[in-house]
């Protein structure tokens, strides 16, 4: 019997749907490895977290599956506060689960470098190494936003490189193998030239023009 | 000067409680106005990521919390002091939830530092910052990747950063007096 092979993916931003960079990309990552008779469940952290039993929830989930994926952000450098504090308490409680897990991550930036994700799948990779979970590779996007404002363009022209990734991944996750450093290199390539994406970002700002009245002024402005 | 100290220890981390002690008493005699903050023990919301104090309320968060207050005193502070154990390389995520937070003060306008993108305080102020980070036993790499992260924000936050690494298993209080007395020296506390 040809049993599929079960992925969980945690959406690690408060954010969902389609206006979410980190949902796009597990969606994405979730219908490449559809195409590898994986199944992937798709749960949002955060809002996992907001129940009294979070932890115990969370156990289940990934003893239901044989890997897990997080999709996140970056603040400051690294995941979101609440990403760290699901880690520790998968880091404490590796015990009650079932199986080695593999773990992959993908994370993604607001600025337009790739390279800002650094920190983060440093973090990542340490999280794996602490905890006992195999890293199955990290992928790290920049010019996140472009992946939802830009949604038709990089499913089609400009995300070749994206698709093409993910399909890599999917192969090597679906077979439960470390992804190629290919597939890490080629989703770290721009999405479109830098200097446009600063530019078009930076004339938002301009557009806005409330941003340029309070500029100088922080929260303090609320009293 | 205005200095905030961030405690985003936990609350059996023995290093970083001789650290915040020696820190502590050693600004007690100095006339500084000093905040801290016990973040471990102060209910504050993660970032919702809304981005709706970039766009929407500029400068406005839309939690209304403790996160508030320390998001203000962050702002009006020129020093800011933390103290975190390494966390996978990062920070603990009681300071992080904190740190996630501190975006309101940020204008999302791009600007290049160094080959890379960043971005700038809203008010243009520059706060220096000192982090102390614990770890369990000599770990270089790990300390690397630490060290990395806390200099690349603080280049967003326009301030000089040092970071100093307490060794949980070797560090007595001489040994931390002395790391303390060093930073706060380069941070230009201490003559």
């Amino acid at each position: 019997m040809n049993t599929k092979r079960k992925i969980l993916i945690l959406i690690s931003s408060p954010k969902q749907g389609h206006k979410c960079a980190s949902w796009i990309a597990g969606d994405m990552l979730a219908k490449a490895l559809a195409g590898n008779n994986v199944e992937s469940t798709i749960i949002n952290l955060a809002a996992l977290m907001n129940s009294e039993k979070w932890e115990e929830n969370l156990l289940c989930a990934i003893n239901g599956h044989e890997n897990v994926v997080f999709s996140s952000p970056i603040n400051n450098g690294g995941p979101p506060s609440f990403v760290i504090r699901a880690m520790d308490s998968l880091k404490k409680n590796m015990s009650k689960i079932n199986n080695s897990k593999g773990m992959f991550a993908i994370s993604n930036c607001g600025f337009p470098e790739a390279r800002q994700n650094n920190s983060a799948v440093n973090i990542y990779r340490q999280f794996a190494k602490e905890s006992g979970f195999s890293c199955l590779g990290v992928f790290a996007i920049g010019m996140g936003p472009m992946l939802m404002y830009g949604r038709g363009l990089v499913l089609t022209i400009l995300g070749l490189n994206i698709k093409k990734a993910f399909s890599v991944a999917a192969k090597a996750i679906a077979r439960g193998e470390a992804v190629p450093k290919r597939a890490e290199e080629l989703i770290s390539k721009p999405i479109i030239p830098v200097g446009m994406y600063v530019f078009k970002h930076n004339f938002d700002i301009f557009k806005n023009e409330i941003m340029f009245k309070l500029k100088g002024i922080t929260f303090q402005a609320e009293n | 000067m205005r200095i905030l100290l961030l405690d985003g220890s936990t609350e059996n981390d023995t290093a970083l409680k001789t650290t915040l002690e020696v820190i502590k008493k050693t600004l007690n005699y100095s006339n500084y106005d000093v905040k801290l903050f016990t973040l471990r023990d102060i209910k504050i919301d993660h970032c919702l990521g809304c981005l709706d104090c970039w766009y929407k309320t500029p400068g406005l968060c839309v939690i209304s919390d403790a996160g508030k207050e320390i998001v203000r005193a962050a702002d009006e502070s020129d020093l800011w002091i933390s103290l975190t154990p390494i966390t996978y390389g990062g920070y603990s995520w009681h300071l992080k939830k904190l740190l996630d937070r501190l975006i309101v003060i940020l204008f999302p306008l791009f600007i290049k530092i160094d080959g890379d993108i960043h971005l700038r305080r809203r008010n243009n102020k520059k706060s220096k910052v000192i982090v102390f980070g614990s770890m369990a036993a000599e770990n270089k790499e790990l300390e690397d990747v630490f060290k990395k992260l806390v200099s690349h924000n603080s280049i967003n936050f326009h301030g000089k950063c040092i970071v100093k690494t307490v060794l949980g298993s070797n560090c007595t209080e001489d040994v931390i007096k002395g790391m303390v007395d060093d930073a706060l020296m380069r941070a230009g506390v201490h003559k």
